[in-house]
């Protein structure tokens, strides 16, 4: 049995400016020990997505449905005080911005234990020597030292470092990294994704990896599944989605990317239009209206993916039906 | 295109800019080394690129270029004039020649303005045509950059960030600017909308003949706009070559890093990303002696804490290091 199943997740909330349907009909599973990235851009629906798992978008104005089985327990089923305990201990998250996840005034240390003692029955001087240890096997320079510093004293990659002590604290099964390293330089952010890759290894934990960036999806992830106003729109192994995507929206973000290496390009190929507001989505195909290869259809039902070839599926009839409309456009 | 062999449109040379330092360490006297020694020339017509790490004080000379601040020393050439020391009213003039696009759309349009009236300030500002020959210009710009005339009177909330975007583009260029100093112009854009605005861009360089001091952190962006590129670490230029050459052989070992970190979406790339360098970059309230990526360089030598290395001409670009990758004879 898969570690974690998603069944027809949906997730919307009620605005003054009406119903926001962020998240409309996701289903994924994610084996032990595997990396799941989850790619789209802003509003997309794949912070929503991870953040439910957890429990995090639960408030009188969300209304959420479908299942979140966790080993087949379903968490969207869970009181609040089930959930703490599976929280941490089981799946734990790290966000984007250390500096406003961490309590400004107390010393890291304090935050680290705190994590741990929240859970288990452990004594301050305990769980003080296990900070020392979760920080130095986070590559924290003199953990020894560190522990007694404040955040504003650590720079962005040494916060977010400690944000993932935090998390992995208990051992869980399944971290969640939603856009782990946005904040950060380019030099910090690849010894970061070093750091989660090799932690990984050691633990065995599964890993959901929530990226804008489609470098850091390529490098990192063993599956990919790529979001467009709140659905899943192609979903497959990482090789098949960067280098032989066929969902025209895949295909448009790669095309749209200047490269570091290779030819430098002439032209960028830019999706036209923008996306559409989650207020107001398009009839069927959310994507239709800036797609190259919409067809009357596309206009009528909305569509659900469908398998090309194995493991790789995507929410597009039209090129499912005739795969050698995007062959000639391939990045 | 060379920015050395035509007359340079700008020219600055040993730009230092101090700041002084907040709360306690103002009172000791620290200053922040935000640009500590930075010359450079663009010639018409030419892009250069100027990327760098978060602090790394390239925004600060995008200010100074623009004498939005003053240098603690160094000068500022405008077409041959040293403008350095010149008043804001002799200024004035120059101001419709030289022009700027800043990061964020959102917070660079005034919310409660019409966007005609947005784009056409600069006119206004500088006494230039009628008032109904001011509308038709605006409304020229607007429909140059790819926006619906009609669409002057709307307010900046009624559009998209990449549209935002492109309004303040329009108003760079609504003077016929020579210069346009665009800082992080891409940056909070998702990358679908990035690819319009710098296809956009350079549309109107190709067109209208501007220079442009293109600011990011984005080597792939940077790589994409321009002629020519400057790297900048901690206050200083550490390699400035054309963009063709600092791909092919970046010869300061920072270069070298930065291009190295950045991930790639590719399917025949060797997964996980690789940590060229570790450790963060220094505070510029201390930057290190002689050398000042020394305390992250894999090459350091006893030589780079003591003497500081001159950007000095090399196989037809710009280092400065005393041991550069890349020996010219391979180049």
């Amino acid at each position: 049995m898969a570690l974690l199943e998603v069944r027809d997740l949906r997730v919307s909330f009620a605005t003054r400016e009406g119903e926001v349907r962020a998240v409309n009909d996701v289903s994924l599973s994610l084996e032990r020990g595997r990396t799941l990235g989850l790619v789209g851009e802003s509003g997309s629906g794949k912070s929503v997505t991870s953040m439910t798992m957890l429990g995090l978008t639960r408030s009188p104005t969300t209304e959420i449905a479908g299942e979140v089985l966790l080993d087949g327990i379903d968490l969207l089923g869970l009181s609040d005080d089930e959930l703490r305990s599976v929280r941490g201990r089981r799946i734990a998250m790290v966000f984007q911005d250390p500096l406003s996840s961490l309590h400004p005034m107390r010393r890291v240390g304090w935050q680290v234990s705190e994590a741990i003692r929240a859970h288990e029955n452990v004594g301050k001087k305990a769980a003080r020597a296990r900070s020392v240890k979760l920080l130095r096997s986070v590559g924290i320079p003199s953990p020894e030292t560190r522990i007694d510093a404040y955040p504003h004293e650590l720079s962005g990659g040494m916060r977010q470092r400690v944000m993932i002590a935090m998390a992995l604290a208990l051992g869980p099964e399944l971290l969640i990294a939603d856009e782990p390293t946005s904040a950060l330089d380019v030099t910090v952010q690849a010894q970061i994704l070093e750091l989660l890759a090799r932690l990984q290894e050691e633990r065995g934990m599964a890993l959901i990896l929530v990226s804008h960036d489609l470098g850091v999806i390529a490098e990192q992830t063993d599956e990919v599944a790529v979001m467009y106003a709140g659905r899943i729109v192609e979903h497959g192994p990482g090789e098949t989605i960067i280098g032989s995507p066929m969902h025209p929206y895949t295909l448009g973000l790669l095309n749209s990317i200047p490269h570091v290496d290779g030819p430098r390009t002439e032209r960028l190929m830019p999706i036209p239009g923008s996306p559409p507001s989650a207020v107001n989505l398009p009839p069927g195909c959310a994507f239709h209206p800036r797609c190259a290869f919409a067809r009357l259809s596309c206009e009528g039902e909305v569509p659900s993916l469908q398998s090309v070839e194995s493991g790789h599926r995507i929410a597009c009839p039209v090129v499912a039906q005739d795969p050698s409309l995007v062959s000639a456009s391939s990045p | 295109m060379s920015g050395a062999t035509a007359a340079p449109l700008l020219r600055v040379e040993g730009l230092v800019k101090h700041f002084p330092a907040r709360g306690v360490q103002r009172q000791q006297g620290s200053v922040v080394h935000a640009v500590d020694g930075v010359s450079f020339e663009i010639a018409p017509r030419e892009t250069l690129g100027l990327v760098g790490e978060t602090g790394c004080g390239k925004s600060t000379v995008a200010r100074l270029v623009t004498r939005l601040l003053e240098p603690t020393t160094g000068r500022v050439e405008y077409d041959g004039n040293d403008i350095t020391r010149w008043s804001r009213r002799r200024l004035r003039p120059l101001r419709r020649e030289m022009q700027m696009v800043f990061q964020d759309p959102y917070s660079s349009l005034n919310p409660r303005r019409r966007v005609g009236s947005i784009v056409g300030d600069p006119l206004r500002a500088h006494h230039i045509g009628t008032r109904s020959e001011r509308r038709s210009r605006v409304a020229e710009v607007l429909s140059l950059v790819g926006l619906d005339p009609s669409h002057a009177d709307r307010y900046p909330h009624q559009f998209s960030g990449g549209q935002r975007q492109r309004i303040g583009v329009a108003r760079a260029i609504v003077t016929n600017p020579r210069l346009v100093v665009a800082d992080e112009p891409v940056s909070a854009l998702d990358v679908s909308i990035q690819a319009q605005v710098l296809n956009l861009i350079d549309d109107l360089h190709r067109e209208f003949g501007l220079a442009l001091l293109f600011i990011s952190h984005d080597v792939s962006v940077v790589r994409h706009v321009a002629d020519r590129i400057a790297v900048m670490y901690l206050g200083q230029i550490v390699e400035l070559a054309e963009t063709e050459r600092l791909f092919a052989a970046p010869a300061h070992p920072y270069t070298a890093a930065l291009l190295a970190a950045v991930p790639i979406a590719r399917a025949t790339r060797p997964r996980r990303a690789r940590v060229p360098v570790t450790g963060e970059p220094p505070s510029p309230l201390d930057p290190p002696s002689g050398c000042r990526f020394r305390t992250r360089c894999p090459f350091a030598q006893q030589i780079c804490a003591e003497a500081e290395p001159p950007l000095e001409p090399r196989a037809g670009s710009l280092v400065a290091c005393h041991f550069p990758l890349h020996p010219p004879a391979s180049v």
